[in-house]
């Protein structure tokens, strides 16, 4: 017998980056709503550049989000180098690759372990597994500082980095001194990355345990991300597109707008993207799907071994492509620390501007595909800004997985609670990051 | 090592003090003998300045404490009882006290930790500080350098 009456109403889902309402109605087993609302204001990062000089546009639209602020920074950078003329050097590339994939780690652990691992765990936040699993919230920390240790060595920090600068780098890794103490600091880097192997692995068995625990339910979509000819899609390359059969497309990231086709709802304040289907999804999912033959030996064996394969359509799986993307990034900046010292380190100075016009930057962020636009007149000042955000592209795939997936629910005649927490535990798999989070404090003081 | 970190939400009115005050020491140039860090609304990383090697952690913080908007005032977390509900730690629930109580129970380093609390007058989405605020901003900045300069003595 399927649930004939539900009613939920989740106001704010919880361990997501933001605010996001969950609204279904059933009577008499017709479904009367079933929506993914975002309730979320225009922020304006893009009036705020207009008027703004180049050098100032990335420290800026970094504010966009504390989470992804590195890869809002090398979106912008790329965008305003496109637009100045500006070629950047080989270091440089790879000292942001290296900072590139530091975010995606720091977040993908911060999302795995403490919003995604408390349903899998069936506790509702981390604070209840200290006394049964301490030792997994202690790796956890371990690696969330690793993720910040290795962004600050190269961005300076890791929320609003401050070395990457138009045209290079302000400063040397470690805010080093000399070209010598840089590769010192590279070289106790690479260190601290091949030490965290060992949590990796035991990650890894973590997640063969729980794995039992994400939900079945698969919805053949399309997926959007970057696809790079050298390497996994992470840091650069063309817009990559696979339909659920396969065919694939690829696309110059100055097209980014017939990719996005953003359009407004009456359901939700923040704009839904739609490209050949009527949604996509971007993120580690769509990422690996695009890219899972350029993924890192070391990680392929992780995926392998937790039985991923490719094209995946379980939107839950996503938290699984974060956790195999992680070891990925730790692999790749072993590699990138590598060529930077067989190449040798140079105190290079930032490229100036050859040209000024318009430009797109696209990168990858945790979330996924991030594209940023700006013109610049001739004394390089901002007279135009567009910035896309992955979460913004992954509300309509969002949507139309409640579609299918509440009628599923229905006829497994889930009770209302359950069906509550799989379309909550569906969203936290997307790793929404809603910019509208607060987390003041209220206190009273002790007597 | 000593710390002071700016938490908060730009988009979201007062609840951006902390970042805006770090923010402008940075700019002015008056963290000479500290580092003043953006932290944003990615409160975890804050457990990771919780180490053997940290002096002093100051945040500063919208906080509720009962004040009239614009208000400010400087406490230990262990002055106070948190009255947020909240299911667990994200960047959307956590807070600083959460962080720590987190910290304890794993028995993470706790260093000695100030919070330069400032009683918010709007947290609704908005980009801008409520004018309460914006009229004191000068005194917060002296009050978090004050702060962080009488502790070092």
């Amino acid at each position: 017998m399927a649930t004939q009456n539900a009613k939920i109403d989740v106001h704010h889902v919880t361990r997501v980056e933001g605010h996001g309402n969950i609204v279904v109605n059933v009577t008499d087993g017709t479904i009367e709503k079933c929506e993914w609302q975002v309730p979320e204001a225009p922020r304006f990062f893009e009036a705020m550049v207009r008027g703004r000089h180049y050098s100032e546009v990335a420290r800026i639209t970094s504010r966009i989000c504390g989470i992804c602020s590195v890869g809002h920074t090398l979106a912008s950078l790329k965008a305003s180098e496109a637009a100045l003329g500006i070629e950047i050097s080989q270091q440089t590339d790879l000292l942001r690759r290296l900072l590139k994939h530091a975010e995606n780690f720091d977040s993908h652990i911060l999302h795995v372990y403490f919003l995604v691992a408390p349903d899998l765990l069936g506790v509702p936040s981390v604070f209840p597994l200290v006394p049964t699993h301490g030792d997994v919230v202690k790796r956890a920390l371990r690696m969330k500082r690793l993720g910040h240790e290795w962004g600050t060595c190269i961005g300076g920090r890791t929320t609003h980095p401050t070395r990457a600068v138009v045209g290079g780098f302000a400063s040397l890794p470690g805010g080093a001194r000399s070209v010598r103490e840089a590769e010192d600091n590279l070289r106790e880097l690479k260190e601290k990355l091949l030490g965290a192997v060992p949590d990796a692995v035991a990650t890894f068995e973590l997640l063969g345990e729980l794995a039992g625990g994400i939900p079945p339910f698969t919805r053949p979509t399309e997926y959007i991300g970057l696809v790079d000819d050298k390497e996994y899609g992470l840091y650069d390359g063309k817009i990559g597109c696979v339909m659920p059969d396969g065919t694939r497309e690829l696309f110059e990231v100055s097209d980014y707008r017939s990719v996005t086709n953003e359009y407004m709802t009456d359901q939700s304040t923040a704009k839904f993207a739609k490209h050949n289907m009527d949604s996509y999804m971007a993120g580690a999912l769509a990422r690996i799907n695009l890219n899972y033959d350029r993924l890192h030996p070391e990680a392929m064996k992780l995926a392998e071994g937790l039985g991923f394969k490719t094209l995946c359509f379980n939107p839950y799986m996503n938290s699984v492509a974060q956790f195999i993307e992680a070891v990925h990034n730790v692999y790749m900046s072993v590699g990138y620390i590598d060529q930077l010292l067989e190449i040798g380190l140079k105190d290079e100075k930032p490229v100036e501007p050859t040209r000024f016009g318009r430009g797109v930057g696209a990168t990858e962020v945790p979330r996924g595909i991030l594209f940023h636009e700006y013109e610049y007149d001739q004394e390089g000042f901002c007279t135009k800004g567009n910035c896309i955000i992955p979460t913004n592209q992954n509300h309509g795939n969002i949507q139309r997985d409640f579609d299918a997936l509440v009628p599923e629910l229905l006829a497994m005649d889930k009770t209302e609670k359950e069906m509550e927490l799989m379309l909550e535990m569906l969203v936290r798999a997307y790793d929404p990051c809603i910019s509208c989070s607060t987390h003041y404090l209220d206190v009273t003081f002790k007597k | 090592m000593r710390y002071l970190l700016g938490l908060g939400n730009y988009a979201m009115g007062d609840d951006s003090i902390g970042l805006r005050l770090v923010e402008h020491i940075a700019e002015q140039c008056l963290d000479i003998d500290f580092e003043a860090i953006e932290v944003g609304n990615n409160g975890m990383l804050v457990l990771t300045y919780f180490t053997e090697e940290t002096d002093l952690i100051l945040v500063v913080d919208a906080v509720r404490f009962g004040g009239a908007p614009g208000d400010f005032t400087l406490f230990s977390p262990d002055e106070v009882d948190t009255q947020k509900v909240t299911g667990g730690i994200s960047t959307h629930e956590g807070d600083i006290l959460r962080l720590i109580e987190l910290a304890k129970q794993i028995d993470q380093p706790i260093p000695p930790i100030r919070i330069l609390a400032i009683e918010p007058s709007s947290m609704d989405i908005d980009q801008g500080l409520s004018p309460e605020l914006e009229s004191r901003f000068e005194e917060y900045v002296q009050a978090a350098v004050e702060a962080m300069r009488q502790e070092l003595e």
